[in-house]
């Protein structure tokens, strides 16, 4: 094959491999990841040949070259590679990675479609970039489509490569941090090179194999020199990012409990004052509440005064990721246990009557209602779902809460912390080594089974102070709101509320998202 | 003081990549919303301009060019400063753009660096 190459292609082989490589690059840059990415020899290639390759499903992204390179053009990734690299982007957590590899099934790729797609979308950024800067007249490469699944039963239709035509094929291998290395590649159809062939029809002929032969022995020395002065730098770059990393956790974490310190004295501060300027008044509601619902139990003032110190925190320390699991870990059946509250008293009754507060740090507007702090985005599921897919749908969207239900209207609504409570504490990967299969069976287990309904809901103008106490009577964390007709319009969760309370912003309209839970790192 | 941001792209990963890397590159948002597609943007910024516009170039119906031009049509949208997010980066399509009135252009993949450097001059 190597002696019929015209000058383009042995220049787009050339280019290819910078192009991976720059790839491998940029996603190391982006996610935190070692890549390193090998060059195979480049073969000609036919559909059956190729189906001997990619023998599991694939993902194909078409290339739309114009300029020099004229035509449509692939790139694929095998299995492995589709599941690795679109779980890095959406940020799962290693686990979780390997454990697709290992099952492999169509359900965990049908998930990651999108994933798959912009992973495909960036290389051919990468591709790109460095095609215009290494390939004279290059217009530019446009992904048109991404293929999912096995393209092999009519690749024509699927990816559109011919049954019985001969492709130029550079295969690569990449290893990504401690994962297994995948099998990728682009696939070159002849007419790619076409339009230039026949532009140069006879000088290209007469100098190929010149030109193809030089290039070659210069980019073979020019790689072992690449790989050679790169090594060292490489290791050392990625030392350097492991260790500015580890830096910033500690300083997040160090800065998040400062302040989770002084948050929960300046609330203590806070509260006594309160509590000593309205003595009678709080006795006298106490009471009142007390005899109003008489089934929840006594709201321990101090535990919940640190709680809620702590989860606002939580949720904008990235870092702070265990930390949350653990909490919610600790409390598994929240919602059916209205003591372990999710808001407090002491909060409820700031914004009751916010005036009379020492109020430095919450200021919030008595006219503020649900449809002033509530997020519009909210995530639906279905009843028929898994546990498993409604982790990873509320992983991706990166919320607590899903609803479910069709066209607006509300059969349940599932928290992350439900499906903690109904999943095998065996997942856990400190429990891995004794894990059984009866507890991977647990993520099968339906949304229907564990939801919970029917949904208390709330109007879009119910007052701040009615969703605190609903949510503190009720023990629950996320309210969706409905409209008239009883469809939902938004939801209110508590990390809103702390939103509200702490940007003290609430009476202007705040459609931007408050973080739900904390970042997939 | 703190400005808004507003992500658009057809892509919820990417969108979500995007707010991601931006956090990374340490710039501080007052407010930060998404737009899967154009309209949606548009409705968005109809009912509350934004400082910064992040704009995918690449989205089915209403491409990330044409929202830039119906963008500049508003006029609370004058001082949006638009920054379009693209995997396809030719000299022809930017100064295209640029030409229709977005203020810079980041090609994807993209760094935290990147963002700093294209978005600081605009935070202030
Ligand atoms: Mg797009």
């Amino acid at each position: 094959m190597a002696t019929s190459l015209t000058g383009v292609q042995s220049q787009a082989i050339g280019l290819s491999k910078d192009a991976f490589d720059v790839f491998c690059h940029d996603i190391s840059g982006m996610f935190g990841v070692g890549m390193e990415c090998k060059q195979q020899e480049n073969t000609a290639e036919t559909v059956s040949s190729l189906t001997e390759r990619f023998k599991k499903l694939a993902a194909v992204n078409s290339v739309k070259a114009e300029g020099a390179m004229d035509g449509t053009f692939q790139l694929i990734f095998d299995q492995e590679g589709l599941l690795i690299l679109s779980g890095i982007i959406v940020m799962l957590p290693s686990t979780n990675i390997l454990q697709r590899i290992k099952r492999g099934t169509v359900t965990d790729i049908d998930g990651m479609t999108d994933a798959i797609k912009e992973v495909g979308n960036m290389l051919v950024g990468s591709w790109d970039k460095v095609f215009r800067e290494g390939l004279e007249k290059h217009g530019h490469f446009v992904q048109t489509d991404t293929f999912i699944g096995n393209p092999w039963d009519d690749p024509q239709e699927k990816i559109g490569l011919g049954e019985d035509g001969e492709f130029l094929f550079i295969p690569y291998q990449i290893t990504i941090d401690s994962y297994p290395a995948f099998n990728c590649g682009v696939i070159f159809p002849g007419a790619v090179f076409d339009k230039t062939q026949t532009e140069e029809k006879i000088r290209a002929e007469v100098r190929a194999k010149l030109e193809a032969e030089a290039a070659e022995k210069a980019g073979l020395e020019a790689e072992e020199k690449t790989e050679a002065e790169e090594k060292p730098d490489l290791e050392a770059e990625m030392k350097a990012a492991i260790e500015a990393e580890e830096r910033a956790r500690i300083e997040a974490e160090m800065k998040a409990e400062a302040e989770a310190k002084m948050k929960a004295e300046a609330e203590t501060e806070t509260k006594s004052k309160a509590l000593a300027e309205r003595k009678a008044e709080t006795e006298k509601k106490a009471e009142a509440e007390a005899e109003a619902a008489t089934d929840i139990k006594a709201d321990d003032a101090g535990t919940t005064a640190s709680e809620d110190a702590a989860e606002p925190q939580q949720s904008e320390t990235p870092e702070s990721t265990e930390g949350t699991e653990a909490a919610e870990d600790a409390e598994p059946a929240e919602d059916a246990e209205p003591a372990a509250g999710a808001v407090s008293e002491t909060i409820q009754k700031m914004v009751e009557s916010p005036a009379g507060l020492p109020g430095e740090h919450f200021q919030i507007s008595l006219a503020t209602c649900a449809k002033d702090i509530m997020q519009t985005d909210v995530l639906w599921g279905n009843a028929d779902d898994s546990v498993q897919q409604a982790t990873e749908k509320m992983q991706q969207a990166d919320v607590g809460h899903m609803l479910v239900g069709t066209e607006g209207l509300l059969d349940g609504i599932v928290s992350r912390s439900d499906i903690a409570s109904a999943v095998s504490v065996y997942l856990k990967p400190m429990f891995a080594k004794w894990r059984r299969p009866t507890d991977d069976a647990t993520l099968q287990i339906r949304i229907k089974w564990i939801m919970t309904r029917p949904v208390q809901t709330i109007k879009p103008d119910t007052s701040l102070a009615e969703i605190l106490k609903n949510m503190r009577q009720s023990g629950v964390r996320c309210l969706p709101v409905v409209d008239q007709q009883d469809k939902v319009v938004g939801s209110v969760t508590v990390f809103d509320i702390f939103a509200a309370l702490l940007s003290g912003d609430s009476g202007t309209s705040t459609a931007g998202k408050t973080p739900q839970a904390p970042p997939l790192e | 003081m703190a400005k808004t941001l507003l992500i658009v792209d057809d892509s919820a990963t990417m969108r979500k990549i995007v707010m991601r890397t931006v956090k990374m590159s340490g710039l501080d948002f007052d407010k930060t919303e998404e737009a899967g597609n154009g309209v949606e943007a548009l409705e968005k910024l109809v009912a509350g301009p934004v400082d910064i516009m992040l704009c995918d170039v690449n989205m089915p119906e209403m491409s990330g060019t044409e929202l830039v031009k119906e963008v500049r049509k508003l006029p609370d949208c004058e001082s949006t400063k638009i920054i379009m997010v693209s995997t396809e980066s030719s000299q022809e399509l930017i100064d295209g753009v640029m030409a229709d009135g977005a203020n810079g252009f980041i090609t994807k993949p993209f760094t935290p660096e990147k963002f700093q450097e294209k978005l600081s001059p605009f935070m202030n």
